[in-house]
């Protein structure tokens, strides 16, 4: 497979997008360039998919071990970048080298859109800190002893869908109404039904590509900011890791569908007004399909490992918005349960004895 | 010899005129067990305790017990034998009646009538009752009698007669207080406990696709609201009963009992 690099014309040196310029820039002589200076590159990739050639590692594998393992060489130093078959962008571990997979991205696998980062590294890792402040129940030990296995910035592959809903929904809809006289309390309750029968369209719904990616966790990093989408051309990736996908648009389509049923079921409800209950008794929901897209959206993750578990945390790299589960302190929960219920007791005894003595 | 044993006879008569008499003064004893419901030991203790007690109040605590009111009222009862009895006017009786288990407190009227109200009537009788029930009738006479002294003594100390005694109301809040502010203090550990043990959590799945619905795009072809039908209940509001313990008779009489 052919491997693009991005080198400094000025200094030779590995070029790496910047999120703070938007721009290509060489770390040793600090020379920024744009992304469509690289463009001309990016017309191999509308040739037909290459197939897919590697380089046998030297030694032995076990049966199965050697699947799905590419092996590239770096053009600059010689050195092996060590692969798998999803790998689109990857760095040179020896000398730094950016370089893209081209036949992962070429015909049909060339993605639509890309939302290239806004926010660097070191964002990243404020997030963490920040992530990890003022949780009361994180045990405090977390935040000295866990330690970054690895932070990587990658672009991680997505299908997005347009759809459109077609729904008809019939609700059991009620009124009640009071009032007494001097014997006895009224209550009327008036039954209807209701039906409601519409479309509602959706655009750019995100479905993980990647299987590498719990599902998850990506969801819990939206939504992603589409007017910064840019079409999509390989120099935004340089300095990044990129995937290509793995799971196709058929299988990721029921999710999307799952999503849309929801949202459709929800909007309708909005419009049944005016009434004390409202309880869906039919609801036939069509999706139509429209546009499928596939589009790269960046992504910081961070790993690390404490009291023998990993803990997986993941930055938007276009909003910031930073998500990871955390352990709790059993102890710090019960000590707070303790606090808490003395506390509430005794505010609540003093009122008592206050009123009484008033 | 005959003079002397006429006068010996008369002296002895008068004597016994002036014994009877005299005998006539003392009161009853205060506890008059008819129904020989006690030992003659708690006869006598109940009885020491009703006399300093109505001796120190200047008014008289007293309980009789019968085996059958004779067809009378307890009312009628209680009444004819306070008549009989030479008792001050100022004066409270216990009846208890095992023909059908009545009990009945009659402080009649005037001075008593205002210290001992209905409510005040009533109260002594639900402290008591329980006691009769199970049997325990000296434990009964001496519960009523302690409630009469601190009705008698509060009456003395404080401006309103017949309401409950003060010694009951403590200055510090009883069991429902305490109930209420553990599971107060209970529900604030788990509120906030929950928000903190959620703060921690923030990996979840999107349930729905509503980031994603184009603006505008909601478009209702078909929309529909038929009535059905319509159904009426209607509860029977709850009046308030006046309570029927106390009897309702002339004026300034005050008076009730119960079953026990």
């Amino acid at each position: 497979m052919e491997l693009q690099e991005y080198k400094c014309p000025n200094c030779g040196g590995a070029l790496q997008f910047d999120s703070a310029e938007q721009k290509l820039k060489c770390p040793f002589c600090d020379a920024l360039f744009s992304v469509s200076d690289f463009e001309k590159n990016d017309e191999v990739l509308d040739e037909t998919e290459e197939t897919a050639e590697w380089a046998a590692p030297a030694g032995e594998w076990q049966e199965g071990e050697a699947d799905g393992i590419r092996v590239y060489v770096c053009r600059s130093c010689g050195g092996e970048i060590v692969g798998d078959e999803n790998t689109a962008a990857a760095s040179c571990p020896y000398c730094g080298n950016p370089v893209v997979m081209m036949g992962n991205f070429s015909g049909e696998l060339k993605p639509d859109l890309v939302i290239p980062f806004r926010l660097d590294k070191k964002a990243a890792m404020a997030s963490l800190e920040k992530h990890l402040s003022g949780k009361r129940l994180l045990p405090k030990i977390f935040s000295s002893q866990s330690h970054i296995d690895e932070i990587k910035g990658i672009y991680v592959p997505f299908w997005l869908f347009d759809a459109g809903a077609h729904a008809d929904i019939r609700y059991r809809a009620t009124r009640t109404r009071h009032w007494s006289d001097a014997n006895y309390e009224y209550t009327e309750t008036r039954y209807y039904d209701v039906f409601r029968s519409g479309d509602l369209a959706f655009d750019y719904i995100p479905v993980d590509g990647s299987s590498k990616m719990p599902d998850e966790l990506m969801e819990s990093l939206e939504p992603f900011d589409l007017s910064q989408a840019v079409n999509f051309k390989t120099a935004y990736l340089a300095g990044y890791l990129a995937d290509k996908y793995d799971v196709s648009a058929e299988s990721n389509m029921p999710r999307a569908e799952e999503r849309i049923r929801v949202s459709t079921e929800n909007a309708f409800a909005r419009t049944v007004q005016g009434y004390s209950g409202v309880q869906a008794e039919e609801s036939h929901i069509r999706v139509t399909d429209g546009r499928i897209r596939y589009a790269l959206y960046p992504v910081w993750l961070l790993n690390t490992s404490w009291n023998g578990e990993k803990y997986t945390f993941a930055m938007n790299g276009q909003t910031g918005k930073f998500v990871g589960d955390l352990p709790m302190d059993k102890g710090a929960y019960w000590r707070w349960f303790g606090t808490l219920t003395g506390i509430g007791a005794a505010v609540t005894y003093a009122a008592a004895l206050l009123l009484r003595i008033l | 010899m005959s003079k002397r044993l006429l006068t010996l006879l008369l002296v002895l008569s008068l004597v016994m005129c002036l014994g009877v008499t005299a005998l006539a003064d003392n009161d009853t004893a205060r506890l008059t067990d008819n129904a020989g419901l006690l030992a003659e030991s708690e006869i006598q203790e109940i009885n020491s305790l009703l006399d300093e007690i109505s001796s120190r109040h200047d008014f008289d605590v007293t309980a009789v017990t019968a085996n059958t009111l004779n067809g009378l009222t307890p009312l009628q009862y209680a009444e004819n034998w306070i008549d009989n009895s030479g008792f001050r006017t100022d004066r409270i009786v216990l009846l208890i009646s095992m023909e059908e288990w009545d009990y009945y407190i009659s402080p009649t009227w005037g001075k008593a009538s205002e210290i001992f109200t209905d409510s005040g009537i009533r109260y002594i009788g639900d402290e008591f009752v329980p006691l009769l029930s199970r049997g325990d009738y000296a434990g009964a006479i001496k519960a009523y009698a302690g409630l009469c002294d601190d009705f008698l003594t509060q009456a003395e100390n404080a401006p309103e007669p017949g309401t409950v005694p003060a010694a009951e109301r403590s200055i510090l809040p009883g069991k429902g207080a305490i109930i209420l502010s553990a599971a107060v203090g209970l529900l604030t550990a788990l509120i906030g406990t929950g928000r903190m043990k959620a703060a921690l959590k923030s990996v979840r799945r999107k349930g729905s696709a509503s980031d994603y619905v184009r603006e505008g795009s909601l478009r209702m072809h078909a929309s529909d609201e038929v009535f059905l039908y319509n159904t009426v209940n209607r509860t029977a509001r709850v009046r308030s009963s006046p309570s029927s313990a106390g009897h309702s008779g002339g004026g300034g009489r005050s008076g009730g009992g119960g079953k026990f």
